[in-house]
């Protein structure tokens, strides 16, 4: 058993991880089929795996998929675009910056829940307003930290390029941007989130298909196990995009966090 | 006229900062001048705060003046620009470059082509002793090898006069000393101009040809002490009887300008 040891110690925690959502799961499954036989309140992981299939069968997952996809994606390009073009015009001038600040922080500090309904009201339940609220939802990590960015460059670096000749052109191009890269692209990790949840409300609040729309309906028909089925593909949508991000963080700044 | 022999001249540079509260402004440096020869390694020295990195700052043109004049062979300097290579104390590289790419960094600035610039650059790397380091970021080596860098980015340019600004003062007592030998072979190699600011005396003495004295603030030039100590020099020239004289002479002038300073803060303070 001494390889079985030397495994788990080299690998403890992916192991540990691992084991733990297999336990959870198992558990889950037995006080769902031995204890609560009611699927009004719990419905296990077997359950939702069948009602998974059923929807699968259907064509049900493909049109919900693929509708929540195209507002988020829709809505987030739009945001990180409008996001880091605000983030830099409010890095680079003053003037831009005292007169967006007021709108930028009444915005932001307004919750997504209490704007849905009145985009919905003023685009009608179809993509339009899905797209505002994504958008809404995605643009301010995006803009803070594009914004933090630039404004925290090294002053060093700065003064070393400038030493060299280089001309203001050139320290924005060579230094500041790279420079808030990491962040930046921390930003467009955060507002994944904040778009999902921006998708799946717009949906909540009046819409043909989506997750959301498949979560509300099915919860209202007491039909749990499907409304189960969308909550683990948005853990499943979120948690993927989440990590593909912080993958090309490292990827496009490994110096990151080592800098002084 | 200057004499045709002078790499650098400072004519009666003055330099006043305004505080951002009061109206009030401070004299930094009053009438100073200066001649440089052409492959000299002169070194700065002073009490702390006298405006030594100022001064180099104003000479690479990263800071104006208010009064006075710097010719670098007999031009104007008004701005940086690769006629001048800077040394800063922190080496100041890019984190994201390698150190290749961060040796280059003047040359791309001017617009050389990269393959070009990169090929020079080899010869470089070497010369400062990090061959085989080319691929490696900036956070994979030591402080001693960072300001190898920083040195070979100032070289690569191949700047009329190099300007260093306490370049050794963040590495430990050993790597300092290394550094201070090396840094004499390469200028033997390269002889280049020097203009090297240090708090430390006896790093002034060891790589100089004179050492220039500041005064306290506002700062003139109060002595320059001819190092005559014969070159090449090893380390082991700071035992010598010479060596120590010299260190006393320099420590005893800016002592007396510490306690000058020191009075006259003290006068200051009671009205």
């Amino acid at each position: 058993m001494g390889w079985l040891r030397q495994i788990y110690r080299a690998n403890e925690k992916k192991v540990d991880a691992v084991a733990s959502v297999i336990l959870g799961i198992v558990a889950w499954d037995i006080v769902d089929g031995l204890f609560i036989d009611n699927p009004l309140i719990l419905v296990g992981p077997s359950r939702i795996a069948e009602a998974f299939m059923n929807l699968l069968a259907r064509g049900e997952i493909a049109r919900h998929v693929y509708a929540t996809f195209v507002e988020f994606i829709l809505g987030y390009l739009v945001g990180v675009v409008i996001g880091i073009g605000l983030g830099v015009l409010m890095a680079l001038s003053r003037t831009a910056k005292d007169i967006l600040n007021p709108w930028v922080t009444i915005s932001y500090n307004a919750p997504i829940i209490l704007l849905a309904p009145l985009f919905i009201t003023a685009l009608g339940v179809g993509i339009a307003s899905k797209i505002a609220i994504v958008f809404i939802g995605a643009v301010f990590p995006v803009l803070f930290n594009t914004y933090t960015g630039i404004t925290t460059v090294d002053r060093r670096l700065v003064e070393a390029v400038r030493a060299f000749g280089g001309t203001g052109r050139q320290i924005f191009f060579k230094v500041t941007v790279p420079s808030a890269l990491p962040l930046l692209m921390t930003g467009l990790r955060l507002s994944v989130g904040r778009a999902i949840i921006g998708a799946i409300v717009s949906e909540f609040f009046g819409s043909r298909a989506g997750i959301g729309y498949l979560i509300s309906e099915a919860s209202e028909a007491f039909r749990t196990a499907d409304a189960f089925v969308g909550v683990v593909l948005l853990a499943i949508g979120g948690y993927t995009t989440f990590e593909l991000l912080k993958y090309a963080e490292r990827r496009i700044a490994p110096w990151y966090e080592y800098r002084v | 006229m200057e004499t045709p022999a002078s790499k650098l001249v400072v004519r009666n540079l003055r330099k006043a900062f305004r505080s951002q509260r009061s109206e009030e402004s401070v004299q930094v440096f009053e009438d100073i001048s200066l001649e440089v020869h052409p492959s000299e390694f002169i070194s700065l020295v002073g009490p702390s705060g006298c405006g030594k990195t100022t001064f180099l700052r104003i000479l690479d043109g990263l800071i104006s003046h208010d009064d006075g004049e710097i010719l670098l062979d007999g031009k104007t300097v008004i701005k940086p620009g690769p006629d001048k290579g800077f040394v800063f104390q922190d080496s100041s590289l890019l984190p994201w470059r390698t150190v290749m790419d961060n040796v280059i960094l003047g040359l791309e600035l001017q617009g050389v082509d990269t393959r070009e610039a990169r090929r020079k650059a080899g010869g470089y790397i070497s010369l400062v002793g990090l061959a085989g380091f080319e691929n490696h970021y900036p956070h994979e080596l030591s402080g001693g090898m960072q300001q190898r860098v920083n040195l070979a980015r100032a070289l690569i340019v191949d700047p009329q006069v190099l300007l260093m600004d306490e370049p050794f003062a963040s590495l430990d007592a050993q790597t300092r000393e290394i550094m201070q030998a090396e840094l004499l072979k390469m200028w033997n190699q390269t002889r280049k101009t020097v203009i090297f600011v240090t708090h430390q005396i006896e790093e002034a003495i060891f790589l100089s040809d004179r050492v220039v004295v500041f005064s306290a603030r506002p700062a003139t030039i109060r002595e320059i002490v001819k190092v005559s100590i014969p070159r090449p020099r090893s380390l082991s020239v700071k035992r010598t009887k010479e060596f120590l004289d010299l260190a006393d002479r320099v420590w005893s002038i800016i002592q007396d300008e510490v306690l000058k300073s020191m009075g006259r803060e003290r006068e200051e303070g009671m009205r």
